[in-house]
């Protein structure tokens, strides 16, 4: 299983994948499908809440509720108390960051970002020190 | 309850692979290995839910016009909760 980030979340639900992405299945973690459903249920004045608006309502299922053959959210909680250690550690980083670095430590020690400016200075610094290899497929 | 027969069967299934195929061991496709074949297809194929239009949608989002919204839009929804974000130093992902 490969954890991934929102960019490659939406892009696999949409058919979109990307030649770096290896096959095999795929898994959101909670928080990032937070973030989607956030960005998706968010105020209709929001840019992004508008343009999703367009959506059609099984094209919005898509995201709020992903088809289990194409994509998994992770259950989060098995992962909450190393996210709570890892957090203290980092200084008490948010749920974000944590769940995603012991998602990744979880699911074979690395995780996939569909663009870098997804991956945040404060994750990559910390993966470093984890040796949670990061990839950016495209 | 099962048969001593069907056990019998039970056991010879377990000891090898299920094989379709005139060739079987010899090049015979085995039904494990066309699910998992058919399984990634489906993966691979996204959401059957979607539309076309749904699709170059969520296209323009992630690879298109609307990526600067996309990341806008996340970095907001982090920025405004205080559980998900926190953390000392970083601008985007805390």
């Amino acid at each position: 299983m490969i954890v991934i980030d929102e960019y490659l979340a939406t892009r696999v639900v949409s058919g979109d994948w990307p030649a770096g992405l290896p096959d095999d299945e795929l898994a959101l973690p909670a928080s990032r499908h937070w973030r989607l459903l956030q960005a998706l249920h968010g105020s209709r004045d929001g840019q992004l809440s508008r343009i999703l608006a367009a959506l059609t309502d099984a094209g919005r299922d898509g995201i709020r509720h992903p088809h289990p053959e194409v994509l998994s959210v992770l259950d989060p909680r098995p992962l909450l108390d190393e996210a709570a250690v890892l957090a203290g550690r980092l200084g008490g980083t948010g749920l974000l960051v944590a769940e995603t670095l012991v998602s990744g430590l979880a699911h074979g020690s690395r995780l996939f970002f569909g663009t870098e400016r997804n991956v945040g200075r404060l994750l990559a610094r910390a993966a470093g020190e984890l040796d949670i290899a990061l990839h950016v497929a495209t | 309850m099962m048969t001593e027969r069907a056990l019998e069967r039970t056991e010879r299934r377990r000891g090898g692979r299920l094989v379709v195929g005139a060739s079987g061991h010899d090049g015979g496709v085995s039904i494990g290995e066309d699910l998992l074949e058919e399984r990634r297809r489906r993966r691979r194929a996204g959401d059957p839910r979607l539309t076309d239009a749904d699709r170059e949608l969520l296209r323009r989002l992630t690879t298109g016009d609307l990526v600067e919204e996309f990341q806008a839009a996340l970095d907001a929804v982090s920025a405004a909760d205080p559980l998900l974000g926190g953390g000392p130093d970083d601008d985007r992902d805390d």
